[in-house]
Formats: structure tokens, sequence, C-alpha cells
């Protein structure tokens, strides 16, 4: 495998892990438009450990992802116990507070930025993506799993069946964050150099493609959708100039034409009929 | 000192005031963000600034191109985001608008670099003292402008048939169509209102800083938004003067404080609000909206 190849699904297998992370709050209906900002701590803290510190990247990824996590559930805990128009502000706001923290921190290089990490590979990003998967692959068919689906369908039915809406809800939303934290760890020893800038909107929004591209319903929704919208740009030399473009303009169509995204759901639907979801 | 930065804050916040009803408005009639708010402001100002500096327009003309372009934009929005797309399908209409935001903005870079444009001065750049208080010509047009426009939208909203049609759809939808309300045409004419209104405040908003740039957008959406949940949400009276209020905040905290975390205030005060005060400050009632 030549570099420039092994580089790219390198960049594949990250991008799925962040998708897959965002479906995890995706699929208990609650959306996000901040999870760059969790990407950036799990990238920031991670990068602190190894270069300062000397951890190796695997643990250091570990924190960040957990730091991540912890931060998330409770930055969005007031939208989540709101509506999704608050959650949408909430996350918003908290990815552009996170910028602007990173952008004044004078020990993490400010606005220059901060480099000198390395030691993400191929097989390190092949088998964090194959754990994340497996996990979320379980989870997905577990109680946990089902009250999560629950929740999605109809929270006021899970909420009288005794569920805890909000407590699923924090728990998807905190696990979310922490695999996107990973991700973001693992993005910033690929590319070497991280500086607050590529966290920013624009990154947050890219995820949510991935997976409302991909497909909501199913975990290999966000897979394929990730796979497909990064090796889109490497495959067709022009779309590199005109991504972002050609990325708003993909939303628009994929939700007038299919909101429910390119994978179809297939276990879900069985014994439903309508468009109630 | 301070008493000059509360009218600088002023002239700001009334700036941000704009900003906030075109999100108001929207969520008012369809419960929903439209979160491109930001991106038609930034395309309207560009417009403004064109017709300035290219055309040599006088002022008047520039606002209203700007106002027409934000109301074109708007509709634009309206029909490929919410008409287009299946509303009952939660977060579609959002991510489709934010799809529109993301393409106005790599447009506008593609057309006008990244860089800051400056602004023209469209009066002479004088200041008027009052006693310990100076205002600049420029500010009491911005100022001007945005009142009239406030209040001509207070007028519309509660004193004319339309405005009671626009506040019976915000209200309950469903019993506005069976009580012969054309529902439609009110969510664009709301829409229009809407563009036109985050149009003008995007020529005042880059005469207050003096420039432009692309990516303004996407701060003057989290100032909206902001701004929106103190005042409560589709609570039009809570947007003005929630504007104003954050707009001395805002002035103050850079003075008193640091201009490191202007923008970082926007978040501090939609947390805290909706931690104490989800309904707005102003708020009676809390929109549940879909999203």
């Amino acid at each position: 495998m030549s570099l420039y190849v092994e580089g790219v699904v390198t960049l594949i297998g990250i991008n799925v892990i962040l998708a897959v992370g965002y479906w995890l709050t995706a699929n208990t209906n609650q959306f996000s438009l901040g999870h760059a900002g969790f990407m950036a701590i799990g990238a920031y803290a991670s990068s602190v450990l190894t270069v300062n510190l000397g951890w190796p990247l695997p643990l250091a990824m570990l924190l960040g992802g957990l730091l991540a996590g912890v931060v998330g559930a409770v930055a969005a805990l007031p939208g989540l116990r709101l509506s999704l128009l608050h959650l949408a502000m909430v996350t918003l706001a908290f990815a552009e507070m996170v910028q602007i923290i990173f952008a004044n921190w004078d020990y993490v290089g400010a606005t220059v930025g901060f480099s000198g990490m390395s030691g993400t590979s191929l097989p390190l990003v092949a088998a964090t993506l194959g754990v994340i998967l497996a996990y979320v692959w379980a989870y997905a068919r577990s109680r946990v799993g089902l009250n999560a689906i629950a929740v999605r369908e109809d929270e006021i039915a899970a909420s009288a069946a005794g569920l805890s809406v909000t407590r699923v809800k924090v728990s998807a939303f905190g696990q979310s964050a922490l695999v996107t934290g990973i991700g973001g760890a693992l993005l910033a020893h690929h590319l070497r150099f991280i500086q607050p800038d590529a966290f920013d909107v624009s990154q947050s929004v890219v995820i949510v493609l991935y997976v409302v591209f991909g497909g909501l319903y199913s975990l290999w929704g966000p897979v394929v959708g990730a796979t497909v919208l990064t090796a889109l740009p490497e495959v067709v030399d022009f779309l590199a100039d005109w991504y972002l473009i050609v990325y708003g303009s993909l939303f628009v169509v994929v939700m007038a034409v299919r909101p429910q995204g390119i994978i179809r759901p297939a276990r879900l639907r069985v014994g439903r009929r309508g468009g109630d979801a | 000192m301070i008493l000059q930065q509360i009218v600088n804050g002023l002239v700001l916040g009334a700036t941000y005031s704009l900003i906030a009803l075109g999100f108001t408005l929207i969520i008012g009639v369809l419960e929903m963000l439209n979160l491109a708010v930001g991106e038609i402001l930034m395309v309207s100002g560009f417009v403004g600034l064109i017709a300035l500096v290219v055309f040599g327009a006088p002022f008047p003309i520039a606002l209203v191109l700007a106002m027409l372009m934000g109301a074109a934009a708007s509709l634009v929005v309206y029909f490929l985001s919410f008409k287009m797309v299946d509303t009952e399908f939660f977060a579609a209409p959002v991510l489709s608008t934010i799809g529109i935001g993301i393409m106005l903005t790599s447009g506008a870079t593609r057309v006008f670099g990244s860089e800051n444009q400056a602004y023209p001065d469209v009066v002479a750049n004088q200041v008027l003292h009052a006693g310990p208080v100076g205002i600049s010509l420029p500010q009491i047009l911005i100022l001007a402008v945005a009142v009239t426009i406030m209040v001509a939208l207070h007028l519309l909203v509660n004193r004319t048939r339309l405005g009671l049609a626009i506040r019976a759809v915000s209200e309950r939808p469903g019993t506005s169509a069976l009580l012969g309300v054309p529902v439609e045409r009110i969510v664009i004419i709301t829409f229009l209102i809407s563009g036109a209104i985050v149009g003008a405040a995007g020529v005042l908003t880059s005469m207050a800083f003096h420039t432009i740039n692309p990516f303004v957008g996407f701060d003057a959406t989290l100032k909206g938004l902001a701004i929106m949940v103190l005042g409560g949400l589709g609570n039009v009276r809570g947007a003005m003067i929630a504007g104003l209020f954050i707009g001395v905040v805002e002035v103050l905290s850079v003075v008193l404080v640091s201009a490191t975390f202007r923008n970082a205030l926007a978040f501090a005060i939609l947390i805290v609000v909706l931690l104490l005060r989800p309904q707005g400050l102003l708020g009676t009632r809390t929109h549940e909206a879909s999203v």
C-alpha cells in the first residue's frame, strides 16, 4: 500500500470513528451541532499527554476520550433536558467556547497551534475502530440500546414505561462525546499538528453529514456515509476545491430527497407502517 | 466612561436585536430553527457593500437592496429547507438550513476572498457630544434604522390584521387554519419579513464593526441564538430587549474584563439562562419545539 493510500485509509478510519460516535447520540434522537468541540478536547488532551508528558498514545487517547465524554455529558445536560432546539443551540455555542478557550491558552500554543505529535498508524486506527464498532454493535443490541431506541421513537411512551429519558439521553451523549474525543485524539496524532480553527463549526457539521448521509437508523449508515464522503474528494479531484459547497448542497439534497439517509432501516421498520418516526 | 460604553453597547445591541428577531419570527410560526440566518445576514451585508462601493449608491438604496437580498435568500431557504423537506422528520429542516449556510459562506469566500473588507462610513464620522457622552453620526444612523425597523415590526405584529394572523399561526397553526388563516402564505410572509430584517442587520452590523468577511454569519448566529433564548423563544419583544442588554454587556465586558472572551459570553449566557430560566427572562411560555 502506498503511503498516500495508507493516509487516506487511515483518515477514513478516523472519520468512521467520528461518525459512529455521533450516531450514538443521534440514535436517541438528540442532535449535536458541536461535536468538533469534543474532538478538540480529545485532541488537545491526548497531545499534551503524549508530547509533554511522554504517555503512550493508546492511553492518552483513552484519557482524552474520557475527558471529552465527561465534559460532553455535563455541557449538554441543559439542552438534553429541554428540547432539540435547545440542544442544538447549547452544543453550537459550546464548541465555539471550546475553540475560544484553546485559542487563548498559551500552554497549548493558542492560535498558533500545537505540534510534535506522532504515532497514529493504520493498525492502531483499525484496532480502535474495531473495538468501538464491536462495542457499539453490542450496545445497540443490549437493553441499554433498546432503551435508546425507545426514547428515540417516543419519549412519552418510554417515560411512561418507566425509563428515565434524561438519563438515557445523557448516557448516550456522554458515550458519543467519548468516542468523538478518541477520534479527535487519533486525528491529532495523524495530522501531527492541531490548531483551534480545525475544530470549527464546519467540522461539527461534516460529522453530522456523514451520519445523515449514510442513514440514522442503522449503525452501518454512519460507516458508509463517512467512508463515501471521505473517499470522494480523494477520488474525484475537482471536489477538493469545491468540497464545502458540494457538502452544503449534499445536506440540502439529502434532506429533501431522503432524510432517512442512503442506508435503509431493515430491522426496525418491520411491523411498522407509515412515517411517524 | 461607563455611560459612554453603555451608549456604544446600545447601538451594537440594537443591531443584535434585529438578528435575534430574524430567528424569533421563524421560531414563532414554524417552531423551527433557521440556522442560515447568519449567512443571510452576511450575504446581504456584501450586497450592501457592493451597492455602496461599486455602484456608489446612497445609503437608503443600499439598505433597501440588502433587505431585498435578505428577503429573497430567506424565501429560498423556506422552499429548499422547509417546504421541500418532510418536517415530521425531526432534524431534517435544521440540517438543511445549515447546508445552505455552508454554501453561502463558501460561495462568498470564493467571490470575495476570506479577508476583512472595509465597510465605508456612509455619513461623516463626526462625534456629537452631550455632556460626558459622545455619539457619532454613523452610530446615530445605525440606531435610527434599527429602532425604526423594530417599531415598524412591533406595530405590524400588534396592530395589523397580518400581525394578528402571524400571532395566530405562532400560537396554534392548526386552529388558525381551521378559522381560515392562510397558514402557508403567512409563513412565507414571515420568512420574507425575517429575511428583510436580517438583511438590514447585515448592513448595520458591518457599519458598526467597519468591516465584513464571509465568516461573520456564524458569529451573528451565535449571538442571535443567545439573545433569543434570553428573551424567550418566539418572543418578539423579548428579543428586542435582550439584544440591547447583550450589546451593553458585551461592550462593558470588553472594557472592564478583556476582549478575549467576547464571544464566549454568548455561551455563558445561553447556559445560565437555560439552567435557571429556560423560558427566557421575559418569556411566559416555552415553545416545545420539535427542533
